[in-house]
């Protein structure tokens, strides 16, 4: 399936899911805000892309994931928010790596991305479900013949999560969280397991 | 409930995986190769072979009709259905082998082929009694199905002068065993139809001009997970650590892909397809010591510096360089001719402009359009139009249609 055909299908799934739910909506509350942040592990589950242009050498393709939501909604259903964070892809070591024509180096490269998602998300009693769809700005740095590179570039990227509420006292919410997530051009899928930490609903208006 | 429909969302989506991988051709058991023993056939023997031939079996797969071109000591077959078979040659005892593969070329089916002819083919004259008889797929098992080719006709245009150029150099979209631009790709797309070749130049920061189309670094073309952004942060020496194309091979030099053209391939023209105006400058040494080198060689073979926006115009007039060198521009006529460029690469979607076009041949200017890879319009520009020839994704499609028209 190409790209564009899993965009599609994941906005048609949330077209479907929001219309579904529309006569759900029809008690509006008065509109608040949540504001949630946390941590976790992620892994990178894409098929095996060689890391660099030579094999070996000490390699990870999971690590830290962070990531900060704010949601609103004027019923406490259906939210719509964004979200952002940071998130380490790979990182690898490798002595004597070939590049040909050029004889060796050691090479010493992370790979991590900064995520900026709209997000859409559902509750029923204590389960979250959460859809987003945005932007991975993502960012290498590699350090080989003597040379650091920076170089980034954004990315289009989607994510599913479905999350646990669990209260805590002073309207405190903790929520464990599920999440796999799709970077379109550099074709890589994640699954990640966080915790967050919910603030209590504000009301603003 | 609504979570389930979630769940089945993640579930649907996770599943679905992507492979850009490119398709290899399949490697016939050497031990069983008939070619080992063999001794190879001369050029202008098989060259005897070019023509249209009938297809008596096999027409399920190959169409009715296919063309048969000779490439150094391989021929290849194109049919109408962007079918075809590329085979290596040789003669064994009394007879002449052509063994090797037939693939779709907008698809991934793929197999083992073989026909054989009587050696008596080289001595005589070919006619409609000369029949290449063989099979494919099922490599000498009971699932081989017969394949049997008649010679129909020989060809109306034996001079190769038509141009069909090979986008990206060997467009791997169109199911090309190779990463686009690279080596292997450029050798490898002469067997499938192309007898000219249009590659990408891009710079590297350390203003080497390689082979590659994307600003970016992506999978789609490279292996390298930390080798990501603009192609032009990293100097050559980066790249060939960090990376390599999809097929495995270094990301070329534009010097190592003129090397292996000038050695190891018969095109008429090449077409530097230069991507940023600023590279203009670092390609044009290179292009006026092939040049000089094709003159000392005495090869027949053109090389243009593509120009396809005013800005390398004026890049190109800029450098001093631009005396020597040959240039194909692709915005209008008057700025082919202000730029005093040899050829001129009009976008097929603005139609055949037969009118333009015409002056400009009458100059002698080479009017190449690009690029065109359906029938449906490969035709009107072959059977209306005033040009030299194609850029194409699909050259072998591009050689049917041109060779089998009367």
């Amino acid at each position: 399936m190409n790209s564009r055909r899993r965009y599609f299908l994941f906005l048609c799934g949330a077209i479907v899911l929001s219309q579904s739910l529309h006569a759900q909506t029809q008690n509006a509350k008065p509109f608040t805000i949540w504001i949630d942040g946390g941590g976790g592990y992620s892994r990178d589950i894409s098929p095996g892309v060689p890391a660099t242009a030579s094999p070996g050498g000490d390699y990870t393709n999971g690590g830290f994931t962070g990531l900060i939501r704010i949601r609103g909604s004027r019923n406490h259903f259906i939210t719509i928010g964004l979200e952002t964070g940071w998130q380490h892809i790979a990182s690898v070591s490798q002595q004597n790596a070939q590049a040909s024509g050029f004889g060796t180096t050691n090479i010493s490269a992370t790979l991590s991305a900064i995520p900026v998602m709209g997000d859409i998300s559902l509750q029923d009693y204590n389960i979250q479900a959460h859809a987003s769809v945005g932007i991975y700005r993502l960012l290498s740095k590699a350090t080989l013949f003597g040379n650091t590179i920076s170089s980034s570039e954004w990315d289009m990227a989607f994510s599913l999560a479905a999350g646990y509420e669990i209260d805590l006292p002073g309207d405190y919410k903790i929520v464990p969280e599920f999440r796999w997530s799709r970077v379109n051009d550099q074709q890589k899928s994640f699954l990640s397991l966080m915790i967050r930490i919910e603030l209590p609903e504000w009301e603003p208006f | 409930m609504k979570i389930l429909l979630f769940i089945a969302l993640v579930l649907t989506l996770a599943s679905c995986t992507e492979n850009d991988n490119p398709l290899p051709i399949p490697v016939r058991d050497s031990l069983k190769s008939r070619l080992l023993q063999s001794t190879p056939i001369p050029k202008p023997s098989l060259h005897l072979l070019e023509g249209v031939y009938t297809v008596e079996a096999g027409i399920s797969e190959f169409g009715d009709q296919m063309i048969l071109k000779r490439t150094g000591d391989h021929i290849s077959l194109f049919g109408s259905n962007s079918r075809y078979l590329v085979f290596e040659t040789g003669f064994v005892d009394s007879l002449a082998i052509f063994e090797g593969y037939w693939r779709y070329d907008v698809g991934t089916e793929i197999g083992y082929a073989t026909v054989d002819i009587s050696n008596t083919f080289a001595l005589k004259a070919i006619d409609t009694n000369t029949i290449l008889k063989g099979y494919y797929n099922g490599n000498g098992t009971k699932n081989a199905i017969p394949l049997r080719l008649r010679f129909k006709r020989a060809l109306k245009d034996t001079t190769n002068n038509f141009l069909i150029l090979d986008h990206h150099g060997g467009f791997n979209g169109a199911g090309f065993p190779y990463s686009e631009n690279s080596l292997n790709s450029i050798l490898f797309a002469q067997y499938v139809g192309a007898n000219g070749i249009e590659i990408d130049v891009k710079l590297t920061a350390d203003n080497i001009p390689i082979l590659f189309h994307d600003d970016n670094l992506g999978t789609d073309l490279v292996n390298g997970e930390f080798a990501i952004g603009p192609i032009g942060n990293y100097t050559l020496a980066e790249l060939r650590a960090l990376c390599t194309l999809k097929d495995g091979e270094q990301i070329p030099t534009l010097q190592e892909a003129l090397d292996l053209i000038f050695n190891q391939t018969d095109y008429k023209v090449i077409w530097l397809d230069i991507k940023d105006a600023g590279t203009v400058q670092y390609v044009l040494p290179l292009e006026i010591d092939f040049i000089n080198k094709l003159k000392a060689a005495g090869k027949d073979m053109i090389i243009w510096a593509g120009l396809p926006t005013s800005d390398h115009v004026n890049a190109y007039l800029a450098d001093t360089l631009h005396k020597k060198a040959t240039s194909l521009c692709e915005l209008l006529p008057s700025d082919v001719e202000n730029a005093g460029c040899v050829a001129w690469g009009p976008r097929w979607t603005a139609g055949d402009q037969v009118s333009a076009a015409k002056p400009l041949r009458a100059e002698g200017k080479k009017v190449v359009y690009w690029t065109v890879d359906k029938p449906e319009f490969i035709n009107p520009f072959l059977n209306h139009g005033n040009l030299d020839g194609l850029l194409t994704d699909h050259p072998g499609t591009v050689a049917y249609y041109y060779y089998i028209r009367n």
